[in-house]
């Protein structure tokens, strides 16, 4: 190539760049933070739709209020409960008491006592406020909080005994609230009450659709103690762009975007690139999930066993989410009391399979989310056309898949589900496949009919320790396994890549923005 | 009275008038009908995945879904008349801020992209008309035709995403997505304005090649008068109806058609708000959205008629405007 070609070849490029120019600066770029940066840019789905722990619902208002308040108890790396806004606590079947640590403040100075503790936590119990986490955190029934401020505690005495008053308060929708937050219900669900919030970050703006910043406070020293501590500095502005899911591995490697969840297809464009990192949080578990209703082929126990010999599970998994860690139950095995022993699954077995589902009606729900446009569904329907079934296939978007699975019941007999494990508890799951019923006072989806499963884990929730807990859903496992009420399948996972210079943690597998570091 | 009716201007304008509140009505029903035909439960979305049969009855009484879908539309149009397009489900915003919010950045990449449409039709048309007047350079209609036909094959979300590649990901000289500065408007705007630039040129160089073999236009040469005096003072004048007809369609149609554009560079317009509404059931945000952009593609097709009235007075009797 002769010198005159070379140029020529650059001259398209540096033409171009040099319009755009006057409108960049041409800085744009994948290669690690700039020294000196205190910003760090992330990216969130939507536009969260409250700034109210209490009445939060979907990912990204758990992310934005993980950073504005701070809860009373946190999860360490390994998933164990290390202190918050309480330095320790005391945990009986029916009562939990908490002693606040003192010196912590809200973003107005106020400081956090047992009182202000309290009131936040009387406002997430109380039924008026509607909140979806009520019952995670504090269980059935009408939970009291009192404070005592001679003694710096604050007691929760519970409708019901439950044994999940930990790990429900370790969730950002437990966020504690101060006073000024209370006082200004509209406000705090705009996020506009700057003293409500008790996190390390302050909601400095909001565009509706663009993004929203946050700024660390001066003042704050609260920081988690993890058992290992976190590399880098706390950044002092947080930036999310919303909306963005589809470009947000573009904006990766254009520079534009520091740290930011992305889809697992995008994963292999960062592949064999160091200066990326590559951090994967769980937030729920993917599960067959069958329904018991009279009707269905599958109130049968022996379709559901061979059901469960048409799968093979980690073909399943890789279908579902690539990422993901197959399970043996609704939960990791960094979940207390979660069952991990294999045996308790069958294995594929198509002959066993055919000689009891040949001829079969099988309708199979689906959504287009659960695998690429819905392959997951599509692998059960192909494995029961091959074991004989007549199988009718529905994949929906996710909203009326939602609908079909709680509000029609006589739509479907199957479906490959997902849950938001919110509590970070293998309870979260497996109640919507164990106990009673959805409709019933309960959250169980499939009307399953199995009493030993289900009175051990009534047990459970009600034990007044963690070994008590914990032989209670041994048992209750057990039985639902035995009787294939259901068929556990992978984490759901998050992968979030960072560039060169930025870290993140998942404490306990989970996504927190809070530990959001820019490296030195 | 009748007499000012029969007259060509006030007839006009109130026929127009007539089809703008046509077309509002029309549009009125079949945005409150069109929502309603989404399936899912949008109590049980609004609600939430884990709510409790409760909850989700309370969420479709306080959302008053519970009423009959007559009582529903009674309320909704009682709204509309006082400016009240109805309140988020999602968020609890009112849907005329979640608009107003929105409406600009759409507005302003579709004016974007008509303003660089007019210019770059205008003059490749013109300049590819003239370069080929008399069959010379038939290469270059050859090329011209392909190219165009070719950018014309394209989808939308194509061209975006291989701009994205190019001038974002590769070259690293614009940004790859969002709204935070004049940069962002760049890629947008040339994917929008990719499809109406190969349509209009076409037009422009198809109207233009009639034109210049007007005896007006060879007279206009005999004079020695200059080219560009030329393509201003006669060849363009006679472009500019349909010109001006096509960019009303093309402009109407990008406000309308920036949902791929919007999702492909993450543009915070309401073609993605429209999007993120029917995931979310959230039925005033969906009705306001579409309400709002239907309104405006009908006013901007009447605006047009206007004008194309104003130039060419012969449009006023013939009932409609030149298509």
């Amino acid at each position: 190539m002769s010198r005159s070609q070379g140029r020529g070849r650059h001259a398209v490029p540096a033409l171009l760049c040099a319009g755009a120019l006057a409108l960049t600066g041409c800085t744009t770029g994948g290669d690690g933070a700039q020294a000196g940066t205190d910003t760090i840019r992330g990216a969130w789905i939507e536009d969260p739709t409250t700034f109210d722990p209490a009445l939060t619902q979907t990912t990204d208002d758990y992310r934005a209020v993980r950073l504005a308040y701070d809860t009373l108890v946190r999860r360490d790396l390994d998933g164990e409960f290390i202190p918050g806004l309480a330095e320790s606590w005391e945990v009986a079947a029916d009562e939990v008491t908490l002693t606040i640590t003192e010196g912590r403040t809200c973003a107005d100075g106020t400081e956090i006592t047992p009182a202000v503790v309290a009131d936040s936590l009387a406002y997430l119990a109380d039924p008026a406020t509607n909140s979806l986490h009520t019952s995670g955190v504090f269980g059935g029934g009408e939970a009291t909080v009192t404070a005592d401020e001679a003694a710096g505690t604050v007691t929760i005495a519970l409708g019901e005994p439950h044994s999940e008053v930990l790990p429900g308060l370790s969730i950002p929708q437990a966020g504690i609230i101060c006073p000024a937050g209370l006082d200004d219900l509209d406000g705090l669900a705009a996020g506009t009450v700057e003293g409500a919030f008790s996190g390390p970050y302050v909601l400095t703006e909001s565009r509706t659709g663009v993004n929203y910043r946050f700024a660390l406070r001066e003042d704050y020293d609260a920081w988690t103690e993890y058992s290992e501590p976190l590399p880098g500095t706390p950044a002092a502005t947080l930036e999310f762009a919303v909306g963005a899911e589809d470009a947000v591995a573009n904006q990766l490697l254009t520079g534009e975007i520091d740290v930011a969840p992305i889809e697992a297809e995008e994963l292999g464009r960062f592949e064999g690139d160091d200066s990326y990192t590559f951090t994967t949080a769980v937030t729920g578990e993917y599960y067959v999930m069958f329904n018991h209703r009279e009707g269905s082929p599958f109130e049968d126990e022996e379709l559901r066993r061979a059901a469960a010999h048409l799968i093979d599970r980690d073909a399943l998994r890789e279908i579902v989410d690539p990422e993901g860690s197959l399970i043996a139950t609704l939960g990791d095995e960094n979940m207390q009391c979660a069952n991990t022993d294999e045996s308790l699954l069958l294995e594929q077995d198509m002959d066993a399979a055919a000689e009891a589902l040949d001829g079969v009606s099988v309708d199979v729900l689906g959504s287009h989310a659960i695998g690429p446009n819905g392959a997951a569904t599509i692998y059960l329907q192909e494995q029961l056309r091959a074991a004989g079934a007549e199988v009718e296939l529905r994949n929906t978007d996710v909203g009326s898949w939602v609908s079909q699975i709680y509000d029609e019941p006589d739509t479907w007999d199957v479906t490959v589900y997902a849950t938001v494990n919110n509590l970070g508890t293998i309870s979260w799951g497996l109640t919507t496949v164990i106990g009673a019923p959805y409709g019933d006072g309960g959250r169980n989806l499939t009307h399953s009919d199995n009493p030993e499963a289900a009175e051990a884990a009534e047990a459970a929730l009600t034990a007044a320790s963690e070994e008590e807990m914990c032989g209670h859903w041994e048992t209750a496992q057990r039985a639902a396994l035995d009787a294939v009420d259901f068929i556990p399948l992978s984490t759901v996972t998050q992968s979030i890549v960072g560039r060169d210079g930025f870290s993140v943690a998942t404490p306990g597998g989970r996504e927190d923005a809070t530990t959001l570091r820019v490296l030195d | 009275m009748y007499s000012i009716l029969t007259r060509p201007w006030p007839a006009f304008l109130l026929r127009k008038t007539a089809e703008l509140l046509l077309a509002l009505a029309a549009l009125t029903v079949i945005t409150f009908a069109i929502v309603h035909l989404i399936p899912g439960d949008a109590a049980r979305v609004v609600a939430g995945v884990d709510a409790s049969p409760e909850q989700v009855e309370a969420t479709r009484v306080r959302l008053g879904l519970d009423q009959p879908l007559l009582a529903q539309f009674w309320n909704y149009l009682a709204g509309l008349f006082t400016g009240d397009l109805g309140t988020s489900y999602r968020t609890g915003q009112p849907v005329a801020d979640v608009i107003a919010a929105r409406l600009p950045f759409t507005a302003s990449i579709a004016l974007f992209g008509i303003a660089v449409t007019l210019v770059v039709s205008l003059a490749l048309g013109l300049a590819v008309a003239g370069l080929t007047r008399g069959n010379r350079n038939p290469w270059l209609d050859s090329a011209f035709g392909w190219t165009t036909g070719i950018v014309l094959a394209l989808p939308v979300y194509v061209i975006g995403a291989v701009l994205i590649v190019v001038f974002a990901v590769n070259w690293r000289v614009l940004p790859a997505a969002g709204a935070d500065s004049m940069a962002s408007y760049v890629l947008p705007t040339v994917a929008i304005a990719s499809g109406p630039i190969a349509s209009m040129s076409r037009l422009v160089r198809r109207e233009a090649a009639v034109v210049l073999e007007q005896d007006y236009m060879r007279t206009a040469r005999g004079w020695r008068i200059s080219t560009f005096r030329q393509f201003a003072k006669h060849a363009v004048p006679n472009l500019l109806a349909s010109t001006l007809t096509l960019s009303g369609l093309i402009l109407a149609g990008m406000i309308g058609g920036a949902i791929i554009i919007e999702s492909v560079f993450a543009w915070p317009g309401l073609g993605r708000a429209v999007v993120e509404s029917i995931i979310d059931r959230d039925y005033p945000l969906t009705r306001g959205v579409v309400l709002t952009v239907g309104a405006v593609a009908v006013a901007l097709n009447i605006a047009i008629d206007i004008v194309l009235a104003l130039v060419d007075p012969r449009t006023l009797r013939a009932g409609k405007a030149l298509a």
